[in-house]
């Protein structure tokens, strides 16, 4: 089954927040992106309740910088804090990231339509994405273009290996592990040659629960559509797939 | 008014001439500059301004803030609360009519989002998230910019004393000349789930033409921040001609001034380019 896309993300900012660094308020970037991050932009440029996407891997092209910005957030209850957050600038990404199907939402499994997913997901790449397209936090904006996984060159393609230490890798939902919990998962990521290739969720060394959660449910004409669209199975007009 | 159809990318060019269009507050006040030596405009900063031109059209704003309140809530929490609506579906725990109602409400989460906190319940989420359609990047110049620093002082004590108090010092600093470009866009997908309009759109577009109109103050003096172009790209689909990549990057300013002429004017020092997409269709507005 060859419904694998890749992708080149790239901003002039991103903050992947450590978690640990969320409790003083302080948000501090993790050196590159985490498995979850990713799934969020793939998940901007195309999404149904009935696929879930499966990060494979990622190369970095640009040398990893970071900038601090100082902020003023405004307390909900009214005052504001002082803070300073740090991000990691200009960044430039290839994605490469397949779909299978949510089996836990076989009252989906009508649309399990494996050419419909793969030619909308290329298509919604070509045109930059569904929804806007942004890197850890929506004030790191970033685009979204067509790409091959070896097209660029990149600062890291030679430099060997590089470890990044225990860091979060990515959530369980419960409508993905039918269990009605929140998981945490975590990895220890290493780039070699500046790409990272992510291990499957369930393969994740440590996994943390979180708390309950009930699963959302989607039902066709009220928040779900997408069964019959015109014009579904239109390929690229290029015909180069 | 009907939900919004079509795409909407935009790109608008700022200039800045002895102001401080952005302070940091961290770091004295001083505008804020990218390590590269850029001028920075935050999107947080350029949705401020956008909301209080639409609270200036009439519009309904969640997030006002305490020099333009219009209705006398001094906190975000008060003004939810003061909603029937969202009180009701509080109440009845429904987070789905929570987000509804509040769309409804205000233009601005309408437009942009909203967290509504709360404190954590057993079995469910901490707070009510609403994403919005329209998405604007931080601003950033053109070219580098040029930052003047002066020290004040003030000619009278806040309180009565024997002498001068410590506090009549002060510094405050400008960016002399700076061509800030502000990109953004309106997703459809997003307003099909907030309910935002044609009509918001336009709202927006005025407001983004307008930024800086009863905006003025000592930092920002009358006429020393301006919107000159606005370039607004309608799609004809919900998905997009061209991806937001393409459509922003057809707005290029170039600095052409020689080293050492710089008149720190636009029309002298920059030109600006306005490339075409085929079939893209581009609004063009002057600022006011």
């Amino acid at each position: 089954m060859e419904n694998a896309i890749t992708y080149q993300v790239y901003g002039r900012y991103a903050l992947f927040t450590d978690p640990i660094t969320r409790i003083g308020g302080e948000k501090t970037s993790l050196f590159v992106p985490t498995y979850q991050a990713l799934v969020g932009v793939t998940e901007s440029i195309y999404w149904k309740p009935s696929i879930k996407w499966r990060i494979e891997k990622i190369r970095i092209l640009n040398p990893i910088r970071t900038e601090s910005k100082g902020i003023r957030p405004i307390k909900y209850g009214g005052g504001n804090d002082l803070s300073y957050a740090t991000y990691l600038s200009d960044v430039s990404y290839i994605v490469k990231a397949h779909f299978e199907w949510n089996e836990n939402r076989k009252d989906l499994a009508q649309d399990f339509i494996e050419h419909k997913h793969f030619f909308i997901a290329k298509r919604c790449i070509e045109k930059g994405g569904r929804r806007d397209i942004w890197l850890g936090t929506r004030e790191c904006a970033a685009y979204v273009v067509p790409c091959d996984f070896d097209q660029e060159q990149g600062y890291y393609d030679n430099y060997g290996e590089m470890d990044f230490g225990m860091q979060f890798h990515s959530f369980s939902y419960p409508d993905e592990n039918g269990e009605g919990i929140l998981y945490a998962r975590f990895w220890k990521p290493k780039m070699v040659n500046g790409v990272i290739e992510f291990c499957k969720p369930e393969e994740c060394s440590i996994t943390k629960k979180i708390h309950k959660m009930n699963k959302k449910t989607f039902t066709e004409g009220i928040n779900f559509s997408g069964l019959k669209e015109p014009g579904l199975l239109h390929g690229d007009q290029g015909g180069n797939l | 008014m009907s939900v919004l159809q079509n795409k909407i990318d935009f790109v608008a060019v700022i200039t800045c001439k002895n102001a401080n269009p952005n302070g940091d507050p961290l770091n004295g006040n001083l505008p804020r500059k990218t390590y590269k030596g850029l001028g920075e405009i935050t999107d947080v900063c350029l949705k401020r301004k956008i909301r209080n031109r639409l609270l200036d059209m009439g519009e309904a704003i969640f997030v006002q803030s305490d020099d333009k309140n219009v209705d006398g809530y001094t906190s975000l929490h008060d003004r939810a609360d003061s909603n029937r609506e969202l009180k009701a579906a509080e109440k009845a725990k429904d987070k789905v009519a929570y987000a509804k109602a509040a769309c409804n409400a205000w233009a601005d989460v309408r437009s942009f989002g909203q967290v509504f906190a709360f404190k954590a319940e057993k079995g469910g989420g901490v707070s009510v998230g609403v994403r919005g359609p329209v998405s604007i990047q931080p601003a950033f110049s053109v070219e580098t910019v040029d930052i003047t620093s002066t020290q004040i002082t003030k000619s009278v004590n806040s309180e009565s004393k024997d002498k001068k108090g410590s506090d009549t010092m002060g510094m405050k600093h400008r960016v002399d000349f700076g061509v800030y470009l502000l990109k953004g866009s309106i997703n459809v997908q997003l307003a099909e789930l907030t309910g935002f309009t044609t009509e918001d759109a336009n709202h927006i577009k005025e407001a983004i033409r307008t930024l800086f109109m009863n905006d003025s103050s000592s930092a920002r003096p009358e006429g020393s921040m301006n919107v000159e172009k606005l370039y607004w790209f309608e799609h004809n689909n919900k998905l997009g001609q061209y991806s937001a990549a393409k459509v922003h990057d057809l707005v290029k300013v170039k600095y052409i001034a020689e080293p050492g002429k710089s008149k720190d004017t636009l029309k002298d020092d920059y030109m600006i380019s306005l490339d075409k997409l085929e079939g893209l269709s581009c609004e063009e507005y002057d600022g006011i």
